[in-house]
Formats: C-alpha cells, structure tokens, sequence
C-alpha cells in the first residue's frame, strides 16, 4: 500500500490566536463566563465569546445545547445566573445590573419571525420606532428598499410568502438601527431550495447595513458559508470559537470535530508533530503525544484504482453526482470514508491505493 | 349563633390565607426552577379570582362542618337516602335513554347513505339549544293538566290523562334535550376512526355487522363515554326540568329545603353530597380518558370511507330519525308557539310590558355577566398559558371549578355567605353576578386560553426587543390580538347566563324578574302562555350561543 502525504489546506493560523486582542478595537458585543441554569435542556454554562462591530458570529451546535438561551440572554429574555453580558461596551447583564430588553437596542429576529399579524408591513417595521429621530416613515422605507420589499407597505404578515415574511421581520429589527441584530434560527422556516438564496441576500442585507449580528443554526453549512466566525455550543458549553475555516480544520476538540463536518476517527500513537497509526506515519498540525484519536476528513483522503496487490478495498459506492463517497475497507479491519470527484467510477470489491492529504489533528484518547 | 359565625370566617381565613401563601410559594418554586416568574400584579390578580371561585365550595364545607354532627344526623336519614337513589337512577337511565337514540344517529348521519343527510345532522344536533325547563313546560303544556293533549281529548270523554309529573316525565324530557352532548361526541369519534381499521377486519374475513361490534363500536367507546359523562352531569346539576315536573332529584331537594328555610344546613349537607357526586363521576372520566389513550387513532385521515347503503333499511332509518327530531324539536317549538298565538289571541296575558321588563333584566345582568367574567378570566388565562407550572396549572384548574357546581349548590352556599356576612350584598345583582361569574368563568377562560395559545409570546418578546415595556408590549401588541377572543368569549357568557335559571331565582333582587324567571313562575303557576314568550326569546337566544361556539371551535 502507498500511503504518501500531500501538503494541502494548511490553516492561516495556527490554532488559539482565533481571537485578536482587545487593543485592536472595540467589542459589539462580550460575554464573560454566563451562565444560565436550567432543570431539564438548554443550559448555558460558563460562556464566553466576543465580537467586532460589523461581524456576524453564528452559534453552532446541536438541539438543547443552549444556543437559543445564550441568544436570549444576550436579547435580555432571560436573567443569567452568574457572568456579564455587554453591549457596546455597556454592562447589561451582570452581578446586580439587568437591563431589560427594551433597553438594550438589540433587534431579534425569531424562527418563526412573530410578525405582528394585526399590523401591516409599514406598521410592523416603523413599530420599533415611536422615539427614532429623524422620519420615521421614511427610514421605513429605506429599510424595506434596503431587504428588497419596496412596494409592499400595505401587505398584511398573511399575505407576504415564507421569504418575504422573513425580510420583513429582518426590516424591523434593522429599522431602530440596533447594535446588534439576533438571530435565532432564522432560515429554518424556508424551504430547502429558497434557504440558499435567502441566506446569501441576509447575509448582504447585514453587511450592507454595517450590522454587528449574532445568528443561532444548527446546521453547519449555514454557519460555515454565512459568517466571520463560528462558536460551537455543546451541551451549554463553548467549545471553539474561530473562522469557518479553523472550526472545520482545526476542530479544538473531538466533539466538534464530529459534530462539523463529516470526519474518519482511527487510533494512533502522538510522537510529537506526527503520528504512528493504521495508516503509517502522517504529519499533525499540532503537538500530541501518546494515545490518541486521528481526525480524518473524508475528503482529504485521495483515493485511485490500483492493481491487485493493495490492502485496500471499495466496500461501498454511494454516487451523489458532484462527488461520491466512497467506503473502504483496508485490511479487513478498519473501515474509513472518502469523498472524491465523481471522474473515477469505482465498483465494491476493487482494489484502490490511497493517500492522506495535508497534516491532521489528532486528540488525546482516554486509554 | 354569633360564636359559630366567628368561628367559621375565621376557619374562611385561614384558608383563603392559604391559597394566597400558595401564590408566593408559586413564584419561589418558579426563582428554584428557573422559570420564568410571573409578575405580582398579573400573579396578585389570577390568585384573587381563583380564590373569589373557590369561596361558593369552601364556604359549603364550613357551613356544613359547622352543622357538624347533629348536622349530619339530619342529613343521614331516610328520606335523603331516597334522594340519592332517585338522583342516582335518574342519571343512569337518561344516559343509557341518551346512548340508544344518540348511537345509531351518529352512525347513520355519519356512515350511511342516509336521504338528507346533511340536514338530519344538523336537526337531530339542534335540541343542545333547548334549555332544560323550556322543554320541560312544553311537555307540561301539552301533556299536563289543563295542557293541549288534555283539551283535544276531552270531548272524547277522557278526564285523567296519565301522569306526566315524576320519574318518566324528568327521564322522558331529560333524554330529549340531553342526547345531542353524545350524538356530537360519537360523531366526531366516528369521523377521526380510521377506516383502514374496518378494512383490515374485513379482509381478515368478518362480515359487516360483525366489524361494527368487534371494531367500530369497541374504538367509540372513549367517544361514548366523554359524551355519557356531559349528559350525566348536565342531568345530575340540572334544576329546571327536574322541578317543574316534580321529581325529587338532589337540585329540587336542596330547593325545597331551602325553601322550606327552618334548617338550612340540611340543604348545605344536600348540596355537598350531589357535589360528592359530581365528583365521583368526573374521577369515573379520568379512567375514561386513560383508557382513551390505547384507542387514540392516527391523526389527520382525510380519506373517508365509503357510505354504507342502506338499502330498504331507509326507511325504518329516516322514520327514527324524524321521531327524534319530532319529539325533540318540532314538539316543543310548536307548543311554544302555539301557547304563544294563543297568548295573543286572548289579548292581555301576553303582558308586553312585563316581558319588555324582564328582558332588559336579562340582558342588564347578562351583559354585566359578560363584562366581569372575561375581566376576571384574562389574567387567570394568560398566566396559565405564558407561565405554564404546576401551581399556575393548579390555579387554572381551580378557575374551572364553576363548571362541575350545579349552578343550585352554588347559588345556595352564596345565598348563606350573603345572608351572614354580606348583608349589604344579598340579593343585590352584584352577587347575582358574581355567582354567574362562578358559573361561567370556565367557557370565558376556555375561549381566552386558546386564543392566547395561538398568539406565540415571541410576539411580546419582539414588542420588546423593539423598545416597549412589559406593559406597553401587552397594551399594543397582546390586547389587539385578544379582542376576537375577549368578544366571543363576552358573547358566549353573556348568551349562556340570559338562559341560567337556578341561581337566577335564588339570588336576583326582589322584583328583579328575568325571562328565565318568568318562565319557571308562569310554568309552575300553570299559565302556559304567559311562559311562551319569554321561551321563545330563549330559544333564539340559545340557538345563537350553539351557533358561535360552533364557529368558535372550527376556528381553533
């Protein structure tokens, strides 16, 4: 078997210097070590993440890992138990300080997207404007031309379609001209087809309008393809903060390997920068020693037919169209995944040679 | 006398005390918990009127606690046992009576290919509207001494019609303008019944009669039941018919007693039994509704099955359903309306002013009805619905309290709370409001509870997060969306309370006379026509509050 290593995707930095720090300029939005107790799901602990003005940061994580409750302290729903919320700088949750909601110029954008459904479009994007400066009607109009619904001022929530619906609640949150825009699952409510597009006009939407917002998804090619940077929530607690591009390569521990992106888990054996595992010797990206569990992307696996004397067998062909995965068998004892372009046609049994692209990570593994 | 008064308010005190202790342990479980706490005022209001609707109940139980022994041996004797046998019959008979008629007509109105189909469901669901003495009369006034029968028959030389007075006539009338509560139920069982279950058992080889008693039948029965149980209470607190023809169930015997007034916690005693009974019955549904769990079936069958042909067997099918319809219906409407025109023809019984009077009675304390009842169901609502708990679930339910009380048994413990401790009050329409308050409290809630449950409270949490407090947020954004429900749910007490007769006679002001009330006291007094204008204004009446509850629950 020809197991040989390709340098490639290597990261643009090296892992835990995610965050800049806080001499470069100020925070839109910090939280410190906030915690949120609950009796059955959804807690909150000990979070801690911080964002520039202008950036969207997506929380990413699984159903009840206290995504939607880290939102809803930062909207001022809920009291945290211990820890401090701020704002632009401004305390807003903290030991003996609670600013409610309608205090913290945060604008929120539901799942649902609670339209008022006895107000029309107009009346629904000027309602967070009763104290705005300037002309109110006419900010509601540059709102509306801004998500693209100039026009329909009249229409009653019922009468808007799914997409529509949702930049009208997108407008209201962005008429105040909040610090920060929450988002709390917002495209889950679309269609699989309309999703993509909606996504990318929200995403221009926000950064057009200079907007600092913080998205809550659990889908990760949502959060992958629509922000600055990633904060993956397991169970109440963050386990990385970083760029799309680090969460998916230098996944900070196991969990979120597993849970972004598709991943081969194999034991091996940390020396240092490299590892000794079923695979041979491949390069890390960072320093392990002893047990330890490899992290393979099945797309960094390049697969090629071989002649019969590889060690390497298809087991499986699933064909997708503009790639396949392919399930391998090496040496009758370990299974992996790969994903590669649909050129070659591979059938189940054929012997192919394989090799791994790129250094890996590794985790420590419990012996 | 004065000491054992002292006695019981302050035994009032310490338990209405309790309830509110209760309120605050509600909102140090909800801090523990971490739930949302609710605020005190929204918490302050819900705890007063949950505790102003357990107060008729709580304050029976002193009454009859403070008669203690002695109180007891008169209630422990024979004559009461005879009450409760003659209750306990008439309710199992009217809801076996109610089960044959309503059975086969939901099944043929639902299943077959039944002629006109559409209309007998609609005719043979229309004597729900019929209040029970309405009814009642009619049957008196035509069957009764003096009555259309009687007058048709008396050439012929017939001077004693059989007895319409008694068991058969209270079991006969009962059975009449109770069945629609089971006909609607089995029918609904019979439309959400997937028709795969009766296909199933065909092709595993049973003929259609047999799949009706293994499979069709069998999957009804939590249907059946939950509709036995609403004509088993409505028999058991209704005190209209029960009295005008004279049969001593509980409700005529605690009205007796307490007209005959020289002891009064006999009557306390009587009304704590038949709510004992009332009790006994609901825990009989409770297994019901466990049981119901096992027959629940799959949600969301479109597919109707085919309708059964009925063949030659249509006609004995259309001849049953116009006997009931008959009976039930056109019979009563027609005496009404006969005694009316009669009324009319002899000139001055029709009494316009009297019945202009007593209308405006009834809308006046119905409309006041309407008004304070939702007031006092919004916070109970809402905070059931945005701040869900066991003590809030606790609340709710104890709000819902009115709707198992015979409105006799409540009618009674507020005429004794007002005689001793709010002189000032008795017979004053305040009281008589709240007791409709008591009653009715249940059908307010339950329109407000499921118009709240449609509005997501992401709706205030967007009011808020776009700069309004609390209140603001409930002003412009909760209320606004309520109003429908505030309206129906207005309408709905307001239409059921113009209808209520027992608490009505008992706690209207003196010369404070309502349709209602002239009905009974014409009906009694044997002046048939003086009662048939004031029926028929109740059946329209009633015939609007079917109507609306009907639309109300499509919209749900």
């Amino acid at each position: 078997m020809n197991v040989s290593l390709v340098l490639a995707h290597l990261p643009s930095r090296p892992m835990g210097t995610s965050l800049p720090s806080s001499a470069d300029g100020e925070w839109s939005l910090e939280l410190r070590e906030v915690s949120k107790q609950f009796k059955d799901v959804g807690a909150a602990r000990r979070v801690s993440f911080r964002l520039r003005k202008g950036q969207l940061l997506a929380l990413l994580g699984p159903s009840g890992c206290g995504k939607t409750t880290t939102l809803r302290l930062i909207a001022g729903f809920e009291e945290p138990d211990t820890g401090e919320i701020l704002i632009g700088g401004r305390l807003v949750a903290g030991p003996g300080v609670f600013v409610p909601p309608e205090r913290r110029r945060v604008g929120m954008v539901f799942q649902e997207y609670a339209l008022f459904p006895h107000l029309n479009v107009l009346d629904n994007v000027r309602f967070g404007l009763r104290h705005y400066a300037g002309d109110a009607v006419k900010r509601v109009r540059e709102v509306l031309e801004l998500v693209g619904l100039s026009g329909l001022e009249k229409r009653m929530p019922h009468e808007l379609s799914g997409g529509q619906q949702q930049r009208v609640a997108l407008a209201r949150a962005l008429a105040p001209e909040p610090d920060l825009i929450l988002l709390d699952e917002p495209f889950s409510n679309l269609d699989a087809a309309l999703r993509v597009r909606v996504r990318a006009e929200v995403r221009t939407i926000l950064k057009e309008a200079e907007a600092t917002a913080v998205f809550v998804t659990h889908d990760q090619e949502e959060a992958l393809s629509l922000v600055d940077q990633v904060a993956v929530m397991m169970e109440g607690i963050v386990h990385q903060v970083g760029s799309p591009r680090e969460v998916y390569y230098q996944p900070a521990t196991r969990a979120v390997a597993a849970f972004v992106g598709d991943s081969n888990f194999l034991p091996g054996i940390g020396h240092g920068r490299w590892v000794e595992c079923e695979l041979g010797r491949l390069d890390t990206q960072v320093e392990v020693w002893g047990p330890v569990e490899v992290l393979i992307r099945p797309e960094n696996i390049d697969v090629r037919p071989a002649s019969q004397a590889s060690g390497c067998r298809v087991r499986q062909v699933t064909f997708f169209g503009h790639d396949q995965l392919i399930g391998l068998d090496l040496r009758q004892r370990l299974h992996l995944d790969a994903r590669t372009g649909p050129a070659y046609q591979f059938f189940p049994g054929q012997p192919v040679e394989i090799r791994i692209l790129g250094p890996v990570m590794a985790y420590p593994r419990a012996s | 006398m004065r000491s054992t008064e002292g006695k019981s308010s302050i035994v009032f005190l310490a338990v209405t005390s309790r309830i509110w202790q209760s309120s605050s342990a509600l909102e140090r479980w909800a801090r523990a918990t971490g739930a949302r706490r609710p605020p005190p005022v929204l918490a302050g209001a819900a705890a007063t009127v949950t505790v102003l609707m357990l107060l008729p109940v709580v304050y029976l139980l002193v009454r009859a606690a403070e008669s203690g022994f002695t109180g007891l041996a008169t209630v422990l004797q024979p004559r009461t046992l005879r009450v409760l046998g003659n209750s306990a019959l008439l309710t199992a008979v009217v809801t076996l009576a109610a089960a044959v008629v309503a059975v086969p007509l939901a099944w043929l109105t639902v299943r077959t290919d039944l002629p006109a189909r559409r209309l007998w469901s609609v005719l043979t669901a229309l004597p729900l509207t019929i209040p029970s003495y309405v009814g009642a009369f009619a049957l008196i006034a035509f069957f009764g001494p003096r009555g259309m029968l009687q007058e048709w028959l008396a050439p012929f030389g017939v001077q004693r019609l059989p007895e319409i007075y008694g068991f058969v006539g209270a079991a006969y009338a009962l059975t009449l303008f109770t069945y629609p509560y089971l006909l609607l139920t089995v029918r609904a069982g019979l439309l959400r019944l997937d028709p795969a279950l009766e296909e199933v058992a065909r092709s595993l080889g049973e003929s259609r009669r047999r799949v009706f008693w293994r499979v069709t039948l069998p999957s009804l029965r939590p249907a059946i039941a939950a509709g036995a149980l609403l004509v088993a209470l409505y028999v058991l607190s209704d005190f209209g018919a029960v009295s005008l023809l004279r049969f001593t169930s509980f409700t005529r015997a605690i009205y007796l007693s307490y007209q005959s007034s020289f002891d009064r916690s006999l009557a306390a005693w009587l009304s704590l039994l038949l709510v004992l009974f009332t009790i006994l019955i609901l825990i009989a549904e409770q297994h019901t509704q466990t049981q119901a769990r096992y027959y629940r079936q799959g949600m969301g069958v479109s597919r109707r099955p085919q309708p059964i042909r009925l063949g030659r067997w249509r006609w004995p099918a259309l001849a049953f359903c116009a006997t009931v319809v008959g009976l039930a219906l056109v019979a009563p409407v027609s005496v009404v309306l006969v005694w009316l025109v009669r009324g009319v023809r002899a000139g001055n019984t029709l009494h316009l002013a009297a019945l202009e009077r007593a209308a405006l009675h009834t809308a006046l304390a119905a409309g006041l009805a309407a008004l304070t009842t939702v007031v006092a169901a919004l916070p109970v609502a809402y905070l059931a619905v945005r701040y869900p708990g066991r003590l809030t679930g606790l609340a709710e339910r104890a709000a819902y309290v009115g709707h198992g009380l015979p409105g006799i048994v409540v009618a009674l413990s507020l005429v004794f709370f007002g005689a001793n401790y709010a002189t000032s009050l008795y017979q004053t329409l305040p009281m008589l409001v709240f007791a409709y308050g008591v009653l009715f409290l249940p059908q307010a809630l339950g329109v407000l509870r499921s118009n709240l449950m449609q509005n997501s409270p992401r709706l205030e949490e967007a009011a808020r997060s776009l700069g309004l407090r609390p209140i603001g947020a409930w002003w412009r954004v909760t209320l606004p969306l309520l109003r429908p429900g505030m309206l129906a749910g207005a309408a709905l007490v307001f239409l059921t309370t113009a209808k209520e007769l027992p608490a009505t006679l008992l706690l209207a002001p003196t010369g404070f006379d309502t349709l209602a009330t002239r009905i009974w006291s014409a009906a009694t007094e044997g002046f048939f026509a003086r009662a048939a204008a004031p029926s028929l204004i109740l059946l329209i009446v009633s015939g609007l509050s079917l109507f609306l509850l009907l639309s109300q629950e499509e919209s749900v």
